[in-house]
């Protein structure tokens, strides 16, 4: 069994002018030990998933259906104390922008420290230490450092630290939102090396959320590729970039420079992404297709499968 | 000091000694004691010669005050005709540290020959930035050395017309200050810029004015290079506005004028077009917030491209952008370049971009520029273990190419203190002794590209 099954997850934010439909009918499974990685554009609903996984949506957000099951349980019927027991202990998250997700007025072992204290209560102050200086060490961090503040960290250790906070209490789901977005190639390229690493080795499972098709590319096993608040395509990785159906899938495949091969001029997807408060009827692609027919603006195309454990939804197929 | 040009109107050939009578006159005369001009050459093969010329002896110095950039020369000894696109005072000790540089001579004035390529727009000379670091009391009273941030430390390039000449490197290697240094944002610590054959590194800012018509910049983030107060049409009006327009009258001189409204109507109309923002009624009026970040990047491209500049610097113009978009304002920047003739200084971290749209690629690390060449032989063929490492850390869009490739560890060290000798040493995979000790000089290894490393000299 999977150790999270999400079915026909839909969230919206209510805002004044109606709401707005940032997430609609989305599934997708993660194995035990898989790495599930979702792309889109920015204002796809890639980072509101992960809200709505933890729980954590800003006031006006609403999980309006659907069910989030995580090791059998469904987390949406859960109460906030419980769900509490499942944050950073079950699932946890490394956010975005490392510069700005510390408090930089506690020294970082404490803020890695706070995790395990709140969600381990029993466990003592020098089993505090011994546990934040052994996470410093798994991610590259002399543990001597852990008594300085952020400040005193370069963008890249403080990307660790993070991780490091995330795997303070041992949890079986860790979810990256843009874990590599602000950083520089060469550290970029360290800490998703860090993470493969700790997949392996800690049997994590992950889910990565990036807007960076080749980071996804470098980390994950699956893909599910995010426009406007659904999934268009979702399948194993290897196949969806060797071989994407979706028309918008084919389009930010190739909306990527390849450091490799000839000098070209770099092809684009026209047109915008959709207002999601009156989203475009039926397919919500259909307004930037290139092959756009009849029935698309008619018929919502549903998730189907193509080849083996390759869905996509599009009426091409 | 006072631009070369200006100091060599007014001296009269005939009357200054030889070099040696003067010695000793005082400071004011000490950039002339030489008498000597640093002239770079390229020729028609596009080889480049450098050397240096004796600017005031009567027949060497045609106008009998600068050499012009873009008149066609002759150096006489050489027998090479081109274009001089370097030209500024050497005092004493330059003279003597560049006993590899060419004497030239003489050189004269020839007829224009269309044939041999135009100089390049911009010209970067041994420029240094260096930061001041703010000190306590008591280090100020207690230490005398002075500490200082070497953001940029002897960089020398020069970009050609239509060229798009891409920077490099990890944050924190100089490329945002050292393309504010070359636009004269900021004045430089030491070094030379020159525009348009002109040595802007000491003017001020009443000079630099009529020359910001010719260089424009389009900053990184839409969101915070857009007056939120402003709607779209004064955004790219306020440029035309502020330097008018340059009319030639009857004598052939340039003048300028203020604009009438309707013609700036029409010029921001145009403008707002040529970004692809049509019709232009529907987003003249509107305030920035009312735009997408794409929409508001080309706004800031209209902008920048509005006074028909010669030279444009593009800080990671569409690094806040998403991917799907990043192409399109791309694209459009190259085809704005192709069609006005103008320069780029494309600043970025993406070498996969750089690579598709640039002409030339530098590699900058810590404020030293560590490869220059042609942006396929810097992106296919790597030659400074630096440049490699930053090419195999760039992700590839294709899962079964898994990273197996060795990252190199560490950090971009502190720019306070930087390294001994190469400034890569303390993460090279090939350091050896010599890294250590020594500064590894820029040299040419294949024909047009350049590297600073030990393994090649």
């Amino acid at each position: 069994m999977a150790l999270l099954e999400v079915k026909n997850l839909t969230t919206h934010y209510r805002i004044l002018r109606g709401w707005v439909r940032a997430v609609e009918n989305v599934s997708f499974n993660v194995a035990q030990g898989e790495a599930l990685g979702i792309a889109g554009e920015s204002g796809s609903g890639k980072s509101t998933i992960a809200l709505s996984l933890l729980r954590i949506l800003p006031a006006g957000g609403l999980i309006r259906r659907g069910s989030i099951l995580f090791e059998g349980k469904d987390l949406i019927s859960l109460s906030e104390s419980e769900m509490r027991q499942i944050r950073w202990k079950g699932i946890s998250i490394v956010f975005q922008g490392a510069m700005n997700a510390m408090n930089p007025v506690y020294r970082v072992g404490d803020q890695i420290g706070e995790a395990i204290r709140i969600h381990e209560p029993g466990v003592g102050n020098a089993d505090v230490n011994e546990r934040v200086a052994k996470l410093l060490e798994t991610v590259g961090i002399e543990p001597g450092r852990a008594n300085n503040y952020p400040h005193e960290f370069s963008g890249g250790m403080r990307q660790r630290a993070l991780i490091a906070m995330a795997l303070a209490a041992n949890p079986t789901l860790l979810i990256g939102d843009e874990p590599g977005t602000a950083l520089d190639v060469i550290v970029q390229a360290q800490t998703l090396r860090l993470l493969r690493d700790l997949k392996d080795r800690l049997g994590l499972s992950m889910i990565m959320i990036s807007h960076d098709l080749s980071i996804i590319a470098e980390t994950c096993n699956k893909v599910a590729i995010m426009y406007a608040g659904k999934i268009v395509e979702y399948g194993d990785a290897v196949s969806i970039f060797k071989n994407p159906l979706h028309p918008y899938t084919q389009g930010l495949i190739k909306a990527f420079p390849s450091i490799h091969g000839e000098r070209v001029r770099l092809s684009s997807i026209p047109g915008q992404p959709p207002d999601l408060l009156n989203p475009p009827p039926a397919c919500r692609f259909n307004p930037r297709c290139p092959y756009v027919m009849d029935v698309c603006k008619r018929t919502e195309p549903v998730l189907q499968e193509q080849d083996k454990g390759h869905f996509v939804a599009c009426h091409l197929y | 000091m006072e631009s070369p040009v200006k100091s060599q109107t007014n001296a009269e050939p005939e009357k200054i000694p030889p070099a040696e009578a003067r010695e000793g006159q005082g400071k004011k005369r000490k950039s002339k004691k030489s008498g000597l001009k640093y002239v770079q050459f390229e020729t028609a093969d596009g080889s480049l010669l450098e050397g240096l010329v004796q600017a005031n002896s009567k027949g060497q110095n045609p106008n009998g005050r600068d050499l012009v950039f873009d008149k066609c020369y002759r150096i006489k000894d050489v027998g090479k005709i081109g274009r001089v696109w370097a030209v500024r005072d050497t005092d004493a000790n330059e003279n003597e540290s560049s006993n590899s540089l060419q004497q030239f001579a003489q050189i004269e004035e020839v007829e224009d020959d269309p044939a041999i390529p135009k100089g390049p727009v911009v010209a970067v000379d041994n420029v240094k930035k260096w930061y001041p670091l703010k000190r306590g009391f008591f280090e100020t009273v207690f230490s005398r050395d002075e500490m200082n941030v070497k953001a940029v430390d002897e960089v020398s390039f020069h970009i050609k017309r239509g060229e798009i000449f891409a920077l490099a490197g990890e944050s924190g290697s100089g490329k945002t200050t050292l393309g504010k240094v070359v636009l004269r944002l900021q004045a430089p610590t030491g070094g030379h810029i020159l525009f348009l054959g002109r040595d802007i590194s000491r003017l001020d800012d009443r000079g630099l004015k009529p020359l910001r018509r010719q260089m424009q910049v389009v900053f990184q983030d839409p969101f915070e290079s857009l007056d939120p107060r402003m709607i779209i049409k004064e955004i790219i009006a306020e440029p035309l506005r502020v330097q008018g327009v340059l009319e030639t009258d009857k004598d052939g001189r340039e003048r300028r004028r203020r604009i009438g409204e309707q013609e700036l109507e029409e010029r921001v109309k145009k403008s707002l077009s040529e970004v692809e923002l049509v019709p232009p009624e529907e987003f003249m009026y509107r305030f920035p917030h009312e735009m997408s970040g794409g929409q508001r990047q080309r706004v800031a491209v209209a902008r920048a491209f509005v006074l028909n500049p010669s030279f444009v610097v593009a800080d990671e113009p569409v690094s806040m952008l998403d991917v799907s978009i990043r192409a399109e304002i791309i694209n459009l920047m190259v085809d704005l370049v192709r069609k006005y003739d103008a320069s780029i200084l494309f600043i970025s971290h993406d070498l996969a971009l750089a690579k598709h749209i640039s002409d030339r690629i530098a590699i900058l690390y810590l404020g030293k520029m560590m490869e220059l060449g042609s942006a396929e032989a810097v992106v296919d063929l790597p030659l400074h273990p630096y440049t490699q490492a930053l090419i195999s850390a760039v992700p590839v869009p294709d899962p079964e190419s898994k990273r197996t490739k060795d990252v190199i560890s560490g950090e971009i060290p502190s720019p306070v203190d930087p390294p001994s000798g190469c400034r890569f040493h303390t993460r090279c995979p090939y350091t050896h002794e010599r890294c250590v000790n020594e500064q590894p000089p820029l040299v040419e290894v294949e024909k047009q590209h350049y590297v600073a490393c030990h393994l090649y000299s």
